[in-house]
């Protein structure tokens, strides 16, 4: 009785570590379809400290973005090929104006690129990529964003990826995944 | 009729006592992680010494976040606090404290701002959103 009840043990047992070897390793994905999303390369959502918000979490997947985001503006800023675009964010000369050309800029550009690598958990509530470029729908558009500005816009944000230091080091191959999931709207921020 | 009229006028008072203060306790107000950002451009030619003098000159000073200079364009870049930073102090303190006496503090006309990029546009009924979703 004591070497049945020794040898079911050992078996259940074995059964059990199969089952947590074959498991793969899980931690909750952005993607409600379960499929792997940029997103979750980026850190997805799993939470973290948030350096900006003392005492708030952040997924490390919208924080990464954010901290792209957040140096490419500066870059863009001092980027004479597209920094006309990005004037207004400069021109805050009152103390305590808040939130900020740039806070807000930060965030919709952040929001935007999260939910398009596969964020759930933020909402992008500016205009669409069309409308937002489209000078007859937008009055902040006066005219039509060229090829050249746009590819100056990807180019500057992939600086900004290449250069991030550790923990939001990128990798080559996640660098690229961001210039193709930019120009996946290029067809609708550049208009004739 | 007099006691309508007191209670419609009490009404009234609590409803603009209301008003006050969701006005007081949602408007904008400078926080630790909110940040903006000013331009200085050198109109003098500087090369890679000069950057890295300034942008080590800039972030010493207090509430300062980010630097970035671009030699090829002469351009100073930074990002503060502004529950920290006076932008505009610093600015005069860059110019009385290194010798690029053609510096200025880069600030658009309105018309520049006109040809802003669109991400912050935003619709209506999405800033009604983000106000409520703000609220609760």
């Amino acid at each position: 009785m004591k070497k049945k009840a020794l040898v079911a043990s050992i078996f259940l047992g074995g059964v059990m570590m199969g089952m947590a070897v074959l498991t793969p390793s899980c931690h909750k994905s952005s993607g409600s379809s379960g499929g792997h999303t940029f997103y979750d390369s980026l850190g997805g959502t799993v939470q973290v400290t948030d350096p900006a918000n003392y005492g708030q979490m952040v997924e490390q997947g919208y924080l990464t973005i954010r901290t792209i985001v957040d140096t490419a503006l500066v870059i863009i800023q001092t980027d004479t090929l597209i920094n006309g675009y990005f004037t207004f964010m400069v021109q805050e000369d009152t103390l305590n104006e808040v939130p900020t050309e740039y806070d807000k800029l930060s965030l919709n550009i952040t929001n935007f690129l999260a939910v398009a690598a596969g964020a759930k958990d933020y909402a992008y509530t500016g205009l669409d990529m069309f409308a937002a470029h489209n000078p007859d729908s937008d009055s902040y558009i006066l005219k039509p964003v060229d090829s050249l500005a746009f590819n100056e816009f990807a180019y500057d944000l992939g600086q900004s990826a290449a250069h991030q230091p550790a923990p939001y080091t990128l990798s080559n191959q996640l660098i690229s995944q961001l210039g193709h999931l930019l120009y996946r709207y290029e067809g609708q921020v550049v208009q004739p | 009729m007099k006691i309508a009229w007191t209670i419609i006028a009490v009404l009234g008072l609590c409803v603009a006592a209301l008003a006050v203060h969701i006005y007081l306790e949602t408007r904008p107000r400078a926080d630790a992680h909110s940040r903006g950002m000013a331009r200085i451009d050198l109109h003098q030619r500087i090369v890679r010494e000069d950057a890295d003098r300034i942008t080590a000159w800039l972030s010493r000073q207090k509430g300062v976040d980010h630097v970035l200079v671009n030699p090829g364009a002469a351009i100073a870049v930074f990002t503060y606090w502004p529950a920290k930073a006076n932008p505009g102090l610093i600015i005069r303190d860059f110019k009385d404290s290194l010798p690029y006496g053609r510096a200025q503090r880069y600030l658009p006309t309105a018309a520049e701002v006109q040809k802003g990029c669109p991400m912050t546009a935003t619709p209506a009924t999405n800033k009604i959103y983000e106000f409520l979703k703000h609220l609760f």
